[in-house]
């Protein structure tokens, strides 16, 4: 009882910490691809300027608009954050039981339906700011919320059905004990999870709640202060657990790469948190490579992509896996077949995107 | 420990869901019904059902309240407070409903074979291991006809929605036929 409580602390306190300082890896890495040397005066290298910022924010005036519902426009923040801390609860960090706060055998469901509430934190912040840039931000982000939770949830079946639990920790063992990683049995889902968690989190490409050029911020434009930092930790917070998720069904959690591989055994002296953490780096530096790279898309792209290209391509890739399972099609046929309709998707995706 | 959590989430679920009847402001009654959903599935995790809990938060909670708030929100919720028309059935409303409850816990439930049910049912019956696994099992080999049954009768409903809300795209289609020729 005690030891979770003290482990619940210390993981949000680290959590807040790692925060910090994605805010600041992601203002070093985007300045580096836009040829400028990013924050360089806090610190060595900037690296003190997300504690500055964050005595900036904490010490800035709450402004609670005219007309706005106080108590709603102050609880949002909180909810968002909130739910975006509490899957946190079940995500395994390493093998062994300690790495984990508690592990339920409805790991992956518990975590999809309290990343849904979060949703709520952005509705209510929006419209209680009494604001039409608020409003306008939050519908959007809400229709967007809810087009790509479908094809994120299917894209999770597949692991289901091959591991055959909701466990986060069994998902990693069924990995394990199978000798590959998931990502090689569904690239397309791993596909189409790493888009719709993108649009998920509303990052770019997909960050249309924030189109600043129309909508000034989105449902965030009034806050200011603390309620606004708040909201920001939980953007971040929702790309950790994204980045975590993926990690676990299809990276094989904290296994080192090619698990069964034995002259690459030396590779064990790696702590196993590393390889989980260097996982979860890994995705956090496409997120911002992405945020580098891309333009924002359509509302009305958007939406097509969504519904009428992922939905069906995951669709397909629930189909294959069944087919795996049933018939137990060998591994290098069954290797083949999904590098060829995995190719073939996303060729008719790009052909047809931009029509 | 357990008997602590239930009082506190039965006693949040009954002031929330007085809330959503009492409250004047629509998006405060959205939001008390949002809470209620949420103290329910805290329920039934003490229960010790909790795929039904997850399920309870993914779907209503997730998707179909978000949907009444959608609506909602484009609503002028200022304007609908001042009108008063919620007022005069206020007192009928009330004896009515003492009128009712009394009905249910004095005649239809000392006479009525559920309680006595459940409880044989649940006792000893529950399954704190895996029920998602248990729960799949009888939807798959003993429910499956009722189980296909009822994911039919929700893809008819699902055509019957795109067709209704693409009707009137198709009637503007036609009319601008028309004015052409």
């Amino acid at each position: 009882m005690i030891a979770t409580i003290m482990k619940t602390v210390l993981m949000v306190n680290i959590l807040l910490v790692v925060i910090a300082y994605i805010t600041w890896a992601e203002r070093k890495i985007l300045g580096r691809m836009q040829i400028r040397h990013g924050p360089m005066r806090v610190g060595w290298h900037g690296l003190l300027q997300p504690i500055a910022d964050g005595v900036k924010l904490a010490t800035k005036e709450l402004i609670v608009p005219t007309g706005a519902d106080s108590l709603l426009f102050l609880i949002a923040p909180v909810i968002t954050l909130v739910f975006a801390l509490v899957p946190f609860a079940v995500i395994p960090f390493a093998g062994a039981p300690v790495w984990q706060i508690t592990d339920v055998n409805i790991g992956l469901l518990f975590i999809l339906a309290a990343s849904s509430l979060g949703m709520y934190g952005i509705v209510i912040g929006g419209w209680s700011s009494n604001s039409k840039y608020s409003l306008m931000g939050a519908l959007r982000s809400v229709a967007q919320m809810i087009s790509y939770e479908v094809p994120l949830i299917l894209a999770l079946i597949g692991p289901v059905m091959l591991s055959g639990s909701f466990s986060m920790s069994k998902m990693v063992a069924a990995q394990e004990q199978a000798g590959y990683w998931f990502i090689f049995l569904q690239p397309l889902a791993f596909v189409v999870f790493l888009i719709s968690g993108v649009a998920e989190t509303n990052r770019v490409p997909f960050d249309m709640v924030e189109a600043e050029g129309e909508l000034v911020c989105g449902f965030h434009t009034e806050y200011s202060g603390m309620a606004f930092s708040v909201f920001f930790l939980a953007e971040y917070a929702n790309m950790i657990l994204i980045s975590a998720i993926a990690t676990l069904c299809f990276l094989g959690g904290w296994q080192r790469p090619f698990p069964t591989v034995g002259f690459l055994s030396f590779l064990d002296v790696v702590p196993e948190i590393v390889w989980f953490s260097l996982k979860i780096g890994f995705f956090l530096f496409l997120y911002i490579w992405l945020r580098a790279t891309l333009p924002r898309i359509r509302y009305d792209q958007l939406m097509y992509l969504g519904w009428k290209m992922l939905l069906p391509v995951v669709l397909l890739n629930i189909f294959l896996v069944g087919l795996f399972k049933f018939y137990s099609i060998p591994l290098l046929i069954y290797y083949l077949i999904t590098f060829f309709t995995t190719v073939g998707c996303v060729a008719w995706c790009s052909k047809h995107f931009y029509e | 420990m357990q008997l602590y959590f239930f009082i506190l989430f039965a006693s949040l679920t009954i002031i929330s869901a007085i809330t959503v009847i009492g409250s004047r402001n629509v998006v405060y009654c959205t939001f008390a019904l949002l809470a209620t959903l949420f103290n329910v599935a805290c329920l039934y995790i003490l229960l010790g059902a909790e795929f039904l809990a997850a399920i309870q938060l993914l779907i209503y909670a997730g998707a179909v309240l978000i949907l009444f708030i959608f609506t909602l929100m484009l609503i002028d919720v200022y304007k609908m407070n001042r009108d008063e028309q919620f007022h005069k059935q206020m007192r009928w409303v009330i004896v009515g409903g003492v009128l009712l409850a009394a009905e249910t816990l004095v005649f239809v439930l000392p006479r009525s074979k559920f309680l006595a049910a459940s409880r044989a049912a649940t006792e000893g019956n529950i399954l704190w291991e895996n029920n998602t696994l248990a729960l799949s099992k009888m939807l798959f080999t003993e429910y499956l006809f009722s189980f296909e049954v009822a994911s039919l009768v929700l893809l008819v409903a699902i055509i019957a929605a795109v067709i209704l809300g693409k009707t009137r795209i198709s009637v503007g289609a036609f009319s601008r036929q028309d004015s052409e020729e």
